[in-house]
């Protein structure tokens, strides 16, 4: 136990320490950082520009800088007096009115220089019809909102002229103030969370799985590896050093998820919905949280003690990459199967991946987010995890062993199985 | 406190790399575990730390069989291994550790040891920027830093200038002075001559030659003699019906049956006032032997 012990606080403290552990984290915390506030910068400023209501954007501020000139060519007649209302619609664009015989430049200007826009309101047998200019789509003010506006203008007019009070015009052309709610587990809020999710934990066994290696190969390498296993057994490095990579897995992950969280906080508004649908975080309990965590945990175990094997079969660091290539396939099948059948989280598919412990570290949590799990399917996935570990470990340590003294060429595992049989017949 | 190697086999596939080897290490002191490369060596040193199974045989440390790692034992790998980025300090540290030291004690005996081997400088210095010979003085430190009493050193004074091998010898004397038991594996006859009391000596893992040194050496007699001196005494040699076994830059070599012949070659020498520098009888060096047991299988 206090080898154990030993290895485990070498392999975080020094790891910990490591440039590339620095900078990894700091990175992934400014791409989940910048992840976050830049869609959310984009998505206010959307916001103001399509302040509208038929009271008047007032609250709108006049001091930015207008984005160019929006004309209107009124055949209609209907807009006449209705300039000053449409500049407030659109405070970011200068309103101007057009006379029909200027219409063919200011087209011609639109479709050279991109900097203005044009409404023509026509009759049609006594049917308003807008045709709108703008050189590209997306560009100039939103074509729902100028349609709206024009309606909202013309239906006042309308009202107006058939002698309706003022409040009821105003409580007819008034928004309606709607709540959407999702009364089920969010199919598509779900989905976002376990598409996180599950790159989450995939990146975290990959990395961490990848890091185990690597630093079994470095001391097999460097042949610091000859005074380890003489001075404790070798089992007790393989797992002090998983057990140790595996902490700062952990660490990594609550530092990047706790930014992560705070950063959401801080920049989303309380009631941030896409399209009317609020981000799900319903999947979050505390029990899947816990069981992420299980998994993470466990996915990990199983994923570093193969690699552990791996990076002892080498004998040069160059090799680790192409010793890695078969844990790195299994590894990338298993998130794909995964992530294929987390799309339909109930179906037999997604339930044979929970239950194939190469999957289900990245199934389980991920159908987690999104539907819910039954708790005999939690329970033997975890039994089927717990079993392939104590398997592959057991197998692992032994393999492990007999790997870290054979220099010379890449072992391959094949090799390694033929010549760990014959060790123990001749024994 | 005792080793006892008793008719132990190791086989690597279809090779017989170690062959029914026994030996025993009881007294404090050096003992030279000898061969060609590949003779076994390696391997033989390898099953005794136990970090291969021996397939037949037993091993006994202090009386009870070998089994696990046991943390009195000290090991300098032939192929040397540092943790290239890791501080000096900390490394040894770790492997103090790993050994079953406390911290403390650690730390205070890494001091020492590097003062001892006047490394003190690099302390806090990662250990790839550290030149070969004091990567070796670092790898030494480990081997010893928990202070065992049987300590493995394979090719400890490879790489070595003068200067640092005489006091990497120094630290051996004094490791013997405090009853440690070392099992020493050298190419280098001269080094092993100088301290082995007992020697086993491995081709292709049989044992070919074994027990104490100074006795095997008797055994071989005093028939070797060494004349240097001004002139060409090979035809003089030849009279007395002595073959020239070895002539070098400062003077010849002969096989003499007995010492009687060497002294009829001497009253020549000096009946024809050739200046004589050296007249030596001996017996042959380990280095010979080594050379004519190597040889004499084949």
């Amino acid at each position: 136990m206090r080898d154990f012990l030993e290895v485990f606080k070498h392999t975080f403290s020094e790891n910990l320490r490591k440039k590339s552990f620095i900078i990894s984290t700091v990175v992934i915390l400014i791409i989940i950082v910048g992840a976050m506030v830049v869609p959310a910068i984009i998505t206010s400023s959307r916001n103001n520009d399509a302040a509208v209501s038929t009271s008047g954007g007032g609250s709108q501020t006049q001091t930015k800088k207008t984005k160019g000139v929006l004309y209107i060519l009124d055949k209609s007649s209907q807009y006449s007096d209705k300039l000053e209302v449409l500049q407030k619609q659109f405070p970011l664009y200068q309103v101007k009115p057009l006379e029909e015989g200027s219409a063919e430049n200011v087209k011609e200007a639109i479709r050279k220089e991109g900097k203005d826009y044009l409404v023509v309101v026509r009759e049609d047998n006594n049917i308003l019809k807008l045709d709108y200019f703008t050189q590209q789509y997306m560009e100039g003010p939103n074509p729902d909102t100028i349609n709206k506006v024009f309606k909202n203008i013309y239906a006042e007019n309308l009202l107006k002229t058939a002698n309706v009070p003022g409040d009821t015009i105003e409580k007819a052309l008034g928004e309606l103030d709607m709540n959407v709610n999702a009364l089920g587990k969010s199919k598509l809020g779900g989905y976002i969370s376990s598409i996180v999710i599950v790159l989450i934990l995939f990146f975290a066994v990959y990395f961490y799985g990848y890091g185990v290696s690597m630093s079994v190969a470095s001391e097999k390498t460097s042949r610091v590896m000859e005074i380890l296993v003489t001075s404790v057994k070798p089992s007790r490095i393989i797992l002090g050093k998983t057990a140790g990579m595996g902490l700062l897995g952990l660490l990594q992950l609550a530092i990047l998820i706790t930014v992560g969280a705070v950063t959401y906080k801080l920049v989303f508004p309380d009631k941030f919905t896409i399209e009317g649908m609020p981000i799900e975080f319903s999947g979050f309990t505390p029990m899947a949280v816990v069981l992420i965590i299980i998994y993470f945990i466990l996915g990990y175990t199983l994923y570093a003690l193969m690699n552990a094997v791996v990076g002892a079969t080498v004998s040069k660091a160059e090799d680790v990459q192409s010793a890695m290539m078969p844990m790195s396939f299994l590894a990338i099948i298993a998130f794909y199967f995964s992530y294929g059948t987390f799309a339909i989280p109930d179906s037999t598919l997604a339930r044979v991946a929970s239950l194939i412990p190469f999957c289900s570290p990245f199934s389980v949590p991920s159908r987690l987010m999104s539907t819910d799990v039954p708790t005999w399917e939690i329970g033997l996935s975890l039994l089927i995890l717990i079993g392939t570990i104590l398997l592959i470990g057991t197998l692992s340590i032994k393999l492990y062993s007999f790997a870290v003294l054979h220099y010379g060429d890449r072992l391959k595992i094949s090799k390694l199985f033929e010549m760990s049989k014959a060790e123990k017949t001749g024994a | 406190m005792s080793l006892i190697v008793e008719n132990v086999s190791k086989k690597f596939g279809e090779k017989q790399v170690v062959d029914n080897i026994s030996f025993e290490a009881r007294e404090p002191g050096v003992f030279g575990l000898l061969g060609t490369n590949g003779a076994g060596k390696t391997t033989t040193i390898r099953m005794i730390l136990n970090i291969v199974k021996k397939d037949s045989g037993t091993i006994k440390w202090d009386n009870k069989p070998v089994t696990g790692q046991i943390k009195s034992f000290g090991y300098l790998p032939e192929e040397r291994g540092l943790y290239p980025k890791v501080k000096v300090s900390e490394q040894l540290l770790y492997f103090a550790k790993l050994r079953g030291v406390s911290s403390q004690k650690a730390k205070k005996d890494i001091e020492n040891w590097l003062e001892r081997l006047e490394a003190t400088q690099y302390i806090n210095m990662p250990a790839e920027k550290l030149s070969k010979g004091n990567q070796q003085k670092i790898q030494f430190i480990a081997s010893i830093i928990h202070d065992p009493e049987l300590i493995f050193m394979d090719e400890p004074f490879s790489g070595l200038d003068p200067v640092n091998t005489d006091l990497f010898k120094g630290v051996i004397y004094e490791l013997i002075k405090r009853n440690k038991i070392i099992i020493m594996s050298s190419h280098q006859m001269a080094t092993v001559e100088e301290f082995c009391k007992d020697i086993v000596l491995l081709k292709n893992g049989v044992t070919v030659l074994k027990g104490n040194l100074k006795e095997i050496k008797r055994g071989y007699g005093r028939n070797n003699l060494i004349i240097n001196c001004d002139g060409n005494i090979a035809e003089l040699a030849a009279e007395e019906d002595m073959a020239t076994y070895n002539q070098s830059a400062t003077g010849f070599e002969f096989k003499i049956k007995s010492e009687e012949q060497a002294y009829k070659l001497l009253e020549k020498i000096l009946s024809r006032r050739l200046s004589l520098d050296k007249f030596e009888i001996r017996e042959p060096s380990l280095h010979e032997i080594f050379i004519e047991k190597m040889g004499e299988a084949k």
